[in-house]
């Protein structure tokens, strides 16, 4: 099995716009038509979007996250990511906290163990370094998409990735649905921590 | 948690408290350093993180202060009770605070009446109701103190040093809950610490830090509901590690 990457992507570009184009998703991801419109279909299939002349709308973005997350769960089982035990503290400067680690920033859960993070692959020495203490936390650490660091938010000194990614990589993790639906509602009644975009 | 429940701005008596914490402080920079909830407030902020706001004032100084210090608290009319200062407030019944002399607060039936507390800790007894600790002079010598706010606020070294002390008293309740908030909040925040200046304080009077960990381990849940509260991160392991670093480098 391949791992989803691209089609990861396109469901980040859906729920971050909302609303977009074929034409605009063509041109930004390089990807075939007939593949393109495979997944577009699927969405709309569900109820996730509607696309009209080429027009894509997001109308049911808790079905695009849900979706999104089916794909996180494949992608975590055929890219399996680093695991090392470290300070969040030690390391918050230069990755991006996802998942489960992204949840315990947020005060969701006790601990960051075993959740999502995302490390450029340049910054895998200094990983590396600091995981070689085993202290902390097991975190899993994933450098396939380096796109994830342009979307990103910071909360009490620490970067996550967007809300939309956060929901995605905890459903792909296996994370239990009631926080998961605690954190959708929280995101459609536009409450937040005093974050800053990244 | 009622103690932590009335740790709100919302409370009046806490606003009056940071007002008159401001004020005394300020005036009397030369002589007092604050320490206690207040300065762990201070520092927090400083460091980039946040703690409760306090009931309490505390202050250290030394004796040969005594007279200044005294002279100007009760020329704001800080009434001297035992080793304490002590305002009396009649809360009305729009929930505001009127301040009334000590005759007056014996008037008030207890339930309207508020108190604000001002401790004093010093190098010496001043009387024999009076309280010293054993880190107050070395404060002063070594000058272990920010200047912030435009008053004098004890390390966050010394700050965390005092409060791993508290185990020499009895057990406070709910009281020493906020002890723990107040330490945990100091280890973790996102500055390193200095422990060159526990070693210092260390050397002066030695404190247990098991305790510290085993009631943090018992507290764990309610602690993550402050920091969820306060809106910082409840990092358990950052907080065992510096503990047990400290206690590492102590030994040495």
């Amino acid at each position: 099995m391949r791992a989803p990457i691209l089609k990861e992507k396109i469901l980040r570009e859906l729920a971050v716009k909302g609303e977009t184009s074929v034409k605009e998703l063509l041109a930004k991801f390089k990807v075939n038509r007939p593949y393109l419109y495979r997944i577009l279909r699927s969405l709309e299939g569900s109820g996730a979007i509607i696309l009209e002349t080429g027009k894509i709308k997001v109308v049911d973005k808790k079905v695009l996250l849900y979706t999104w997350g089916e794909e996180k769960r494949k992608i975590f089982q055929v890219i399996k990511g680093a695991t090392y035990r470290v300070r969040p503290k030690k390391v918050r400067d230069f990755v991006v906290f996802s998942g489960t680690s992204a949840l315990w920033v947020l005060g969701k859960v006790l601990e960051p163990s075993f959740g999502t993070a995302y490390i450029k692959k340049d910054d895998f020495d200094r990983l590396k370094q600091i995981g070689i203490k085993r202290e902390g936390y097991p975190i899993r650490f994933y450098s396939y998409d380096e796109d994830i660091f342009n979307y990103t938010i910071g909360i009490r000194g620490y970067r996550l990735a967007i809300i939309e990614q956060v929901i995605a990589d905890s459903i792909g993790e296996g994370m239990y649905t009631r926080i998961i639906e605690e954190l959708l509602e929280e995101m459609e009644s536009g409450r937040d921590s005093g974050e800053e975009l990244g | 948690m009622e103690e932590i429940a009335v740790r709100s701005w919302v409370n009046p008596i806490i606003r009056e408290s940071y007002d008159w914490m401001l004020k005394v402080g300020r005036e009397l920079k030369e002589e007092l350093v604050l320490v206690g909830g207040w300065a762990t407030y201070f520092q927090a902020q400083k460091l980039g993180s946040r703690a409760l706001p306090s009931l309490d004032i505390d202050f250290v100084a030394l004796k040969e202060n005594f007279r200044t210090i005294e002279k100007h608290l009760l020329a704001n009319n800080f009434t001297p009770v035992g080793f304490r200062y002590i305002k009396y407030y009649h809360e009305t019944l729009d929930g505001g605070l009127k301040e009334i002399c000590f005759e007056e607060s014996k008037r008030i039936p207890p339930y309207e009446l508020r108190e604000l507390f001002l401790d004093i800790l010093w190098d010496e007894k001043i009387s024999p109701m009076s309280f010293t600790h054993p880190y107050v002079k070395v404060i002063f010598e070594k000058e272990l103190y920010d200047e912030i706010e435009g008053l004098r606020v004890a390390l966050p070294e010394v700050i965390l040093s005092m409060k791993f002390l508290i185990e020499k008293n009895k057990y406070r309740g709910q009281k020493q809950l906020k002890d723990l908030v107040d330490i945990y909040v100091l280890a973790v925040s996102p500055e390193e610490l200095d422990f060159e200046v526990f070693k210092l304080l260390y050397s002066k009077e030695k404190f247990n830090l098991n305790w510290v960990v085993q009631y943090f381990k018992e507290n764990e849940e309610f602690l993550a509901s402050v920091a969820r509260e306060l809106g910082i991160v409840f990092d358990r392991e950052e907080f065992l590690f510096i503990i047990n670093e400290l206690k590492e480098s102590l030994k040495g």
